[in-house]
């Protein structure tokens, strides 16, 4: 009986043995999901914020491309930077941008930047600025008047001292040769009118050269070492764009402590420096007043060491007798007097309207003085290094302008050519590498392409073509045929290639 | 006799030992069980929460800077300099050249629109046709610890400003926002961000 | 017994795996949020250089105090700090944000050799790479800002890279 019972017993527990274990399983298989899920989750979580990281890596190297084919712009080539199947490589990420001329002579660049699964595409609009303003030399859009006793010459602010004269061994002494002559350039829209006298002679050491219906009329006592042939065309004044910055208010000052207005971007409502006082101004820096006015024996002084200054001068300039502008470099090309004040108004209460300008400092100075909608009648105080234009221009007895001939060179804007118009976020451009959320860097190491540096992926000219786009936009294209996308040509107007007869003609046209 | 003792052995059961250890030990393993399960989608709860409103947060906060990135520095209205702060901000932005003449898109206004506090972007603001999208909910009504007593009490120079609040310096726009939602078991769950842009137009 | 012992046991490690999933993910979200605040913290360090002329940025942002255009000492320099980030131990400063540029002695150099920055490479728009000092003179700024601080996974760091022109 009792063996029957245990058997029985054992029976018992085999039927029942396991249950608990197949209960533990699914307990195990139940977590083993949560868990599952879990980590499902978090890498989502992770996917959208590496992307959102990732989208801010990329629109900054969207930018660096921009500032690239900015920079390129300006060294004349031709604002490509890479391309979509050849991109320049910065940090972390890819870059190109793509350069399309429009009708109105303005040129959009259309950058794009990736990095990780982050993308960017950004555009904007430049336009070039036109041709050195400086370059004129001493210019009048009227008539020009040099009154007797007055010097127009030239010089080179970049040319090397001359050798100082050396004794040798023996006595012998070596003079170097003389430099080439520099000639000035005077010049007008309309007429000029060089006046001399036997005792007070004038020398222009250059070309005068008046309007196309001008002439130049000399009396006694002048020499005009160049050609006073008038021009085939007037030359048409550029509008000075006046740098859009808030006002920092009036800046008055009195004190005989001098005052520094230091580096960056100021605009004042007024500024007033009064007898005696000085204010300094330190480079680089762009200056806005609506009003400047230096008090008799006042003194500014221009510090362009660092970089240089740009002084734009709205409604009013007006340097009082004695006052002095000097600049502790002797470069004309790193100060700029833009000068867009052209009302003539009684500011004084003394029912005589005041002109826009007016100068009548002392010394030395060494500028660059633009006032394309202002008469500037230039005293004989003052010797100008550099170069002045005026809507008419009449230097008193006994004038000294030295034309500063590396003004030549200068780009217009003595810092570049380029002008910024319009930066927006556009969309990604459909191909494949934007589309496509993988690390672009892994993509074209699979491709086997070998990526540059930016500075190195300027696309070479050999190709410039004018074509409607799908939009029926008119496009112009300049740079390399092989990166040039043709997907987007509706119609060609016209190609040309490097060898072709007009190629440089089509390339060089604003 | 065999008989007897078979339907015998068949209905023997567990002891009331057997059964009483058995489910203590059941109930042991339930409760550990339930317990990490608790603690686990508690805690669940809250990564996900704030991870939510981690992604709520960096993604509005990039929304409002592209748009104000784009903006013309003009435009921007209202123009407060700090310690003046604004909830909201009407601008437009440049979209090109077309004809020689630059193309200005429609006016655009992002503010915080209270009850329920949610950042609003509308185009065309007050027209007829205007355009509204909520680019996000859970915003607070003040920023970070702001209390509504006329102090400053973060100490940022600004007081009492809103949960999404600008402030103008030249060019550059400072943004300050502060999301807040419920957290599991009554907790506030609260996430700011500060960033600071400049006007490209 | 042995049954429920093995039971018992299973389920131990089935929930210590469970509960090493949940602390794993929740530090590599914290992990992420620090990133989050890193790459915020270089964007807003661009964008105040973005909003300054690109011809004093170098004087500004670099590691010189005595070429500071406003006078010595008053202009941000090249460290920063990001609020939610702690410093690594080894970080003197306790600055956890650098803005880097190719410089070669504090001087900013066109032959300084830095892949990430595309150089060398000229700087200042004369097409030639020399070993002058272009300091004041450059057309060109390549910026690398770099975040470094101490987190829940360790040292770790984030980088962001951009160009400034002067126009």
């Amino acid at each position: 009986m009792m063996k029957v019972r245990g058997i029985g017993a054992r029976a018992r527990q085999g039927e029942r043995g396991g249950s608990v274990l197949v209960v533990a399983l699914l307990v195990v298989v139940g977590v083993a999901m949560l868990g599952a899920c879990l980590v499902q989750f978090s890498a989502s979580m992770t996917r959208n914020q590496m992307q959102a990281v990732d989208n801010k890596r990329a629109f900054y190297l969207a930018e660096a491309g921009l500032s690239e084919a900015l920079l390129g712009l300006r060294m004349g080539k031709s604002g490509n930077v890479g391309s979509v199947g050849m991109p320049a490589r910065l940090g972390d990420g890819i870059l190109w941008v793509e350069a399309l001329g429009t009708p109105d002579r303005r040129i959009v660049l259309k950058s794009n930047g990736l990095c990780g699964g982050g993308r960017a595409s950004l555009s904007i609009v430049v336009e070039r600025r036109s041709e050195s303003t400086a370059a004129l030399g001493i210019f009048s859009d009227g008539d020009l008047v040099v009154k007797s006793g007055s010097v127009i010459d030239a010089y080179d602010s970049t040319a090397p001292e001359p050798e100082e004269l050396v004794a040798g061994f023996g006595g012998l002494i070596g003079v170097p040769p003389p430099p080439p002559p520099i000639a000035t350039r005077v010049g007008s829209n309309g007429n000029i009118d060089v006046q001399g006298t036997t005792r007070l002679t004038t020398r222009i050491a250059g070309d005068v050269t008046p309007g196309p219906d001008g002439v130049v009329t000399s009396g006694v006592g002048v020499t005009i070492t160049g050609s006073t042939a008038p021009r085939m065309e007037p030359i048409a004044l550029p509008e000075i764009t006046v740098p859009k910055l808030d006002s920092k208010g009036d800046l008055i000052h009195k004190s005989l402590t001098p005052r520094t207005v230091y580096a960056g971007e100021n605009r004042y409502d007024s500024m007033i420096v009064g007898a005696g006082a000085q204010v300094i101004i330190s480079g680089p820096q762009i200056l806005v007043v609506g009003s400047m006015v230096l008090d008799d024996t006042a003194r500014l002084t221009i510090d362009t060491a660092l970089g240089s200054v740009e002084i734009h001068a709205t409604e009013y300039l007006n340097f009082g007798l004695g006052s002095t502008v000097t600049t502790v470099l002797e470069d004309p090309s790193k100060v700029r007097f833009l000068i867009s004040a052209s009302q003539a108004v009684d500011r004084d209460g003394d029912g005589v309207v005041d002109p826009p300008v007016t100068i009548n400092s002392t010394g030395k100075m060494y500028a660059t003085l633009y006032a394309p909608m202002a008469p500037i009648a230039l005293g004989n105080s003052l010797e100008l290094f550099g170069a002045i234009t005026a809507s008419s221009l009449s230097l008193s007895q006994g004038a000294k302008l030295h034309f500063d001939e590396a003004l030549l060179s200068d780009d217009g804007a003595g810092a570049g050519n380029v002008q910024l118009l319009s930066w927006r976020i556009i969309p990604l451009p459909d191909v494949p590498l934007a589309s496509l959320r993988i690390d672009p860097l892994v993509a074209l190491r699979l491709q086997g392409t070998v990526l540059t540096k930016p500075a190195d992926s300027h696309q070479l000219i050999d190709f410039a073509i004018e074509f409607a786009d799908l939009e029926g936009r008119t496009r112009t294209f300049i740079g390399e045929e092989t990166q040039f996308n043709w997907t987007q040509v509706q119609t060609v107007v016209t190609t040309t290639r490097r060898g072709d007869v007009n190629f440089d003609a089509v390339v060089d046209a604003p | 006799m065999t008989r007897r003792l078979t339907s015998a052995r068949a209905r023997a059961g567990f002891t009331l030992l057997e059964v009483l250890i058995a489910i203590t030990i059941l109930g042991m393993i339930a409760a550990n069980v339930v317990m990490v399960t608790r603690s686990s989608s508690k805690a669940y709860e809250s990564g996900a929460s704030l991870s939510t409103l981690d992604i709520q947060l960096d993604n509005t906060m990039d929304r409002i800077a592209m748009a104000l990135m784009a903006a013309r520095k003009e435009s921007l209205t209202p123009n407060n300099p700090s310690p003046l702060w604004t909830d909201f901000l009407i601008f437009d932005q440049s979209q090109g050249f077309e004809g020689g003449m630059e193309v200005i898109g429609d006016l655009e206004r992002i503010e915080l629109v209270p009850g329920p506090e949610q950042i609003v972007w509308k185009q065309r603001p007050g027209a007829l046709d205007e355009r509204r999208v909520v680019w996000t909910n859970w915003v607070r009504e003040l920023f970070k610890d702001e209390i509504d007593n006329g102090i400053d009490d973060d100490l940022n120079g600004l007081t009492d400003e809103a949960g999404l609040s600008f402030t103008i310096d030249g060019s550059r726009v400072t943004i300050r926002l502060t999301l807040e939602r419920d957290g599991p078991e009554h907790s506030i769950l609260k996430r700011t961000q500060e960033t600071t842009v400049t006007c490209r137009n | 017994m042995i049954e429920l012992m093995v039971v018992m046991a299973v389920l131990t490690m089935a929930v210590g795996m469970f509960s090493s999933t949940l602390v794993a993910t929740s530090r590599h979200s914290r992990m992420k949020r620090e990133t989050a605040i890193a790459s915020e913290g270089a964007r807003r360090a661009l964008e105040w250089m973005r909003s300054q002329p690109c011809s004093i940025l170098f004087a500004m942002y670099n590691a010189n105090p005595a070429d500071d255009p406003a006078g010595p000492g008053t202009a941000p320099g090249s460290n920063f700090l990001v609020p939610g980030l702690s410093p690594r131990k080894a970080d003197a400063d306790g600055f956890v944000g650098q803005i880097i540029f190719p410089v070669t002695n504090g001087v900013l150099r066109e032959d300084m050799v830095s892949p990430v920055l595309g150089m060398p490479r000229d700087l200042n728009g004369d097409d030639v790479i020399d070993d002058a000092a272009h300091s004041s003179d450059y057309l060109l700024l390549p910026v690398h800002v770099r975040i470094e601080w101490n987190g829940v996974a360790g040292d770790v760091s984030f980088d962001l890279y951009n160009q400034f022109v002067r126009l």
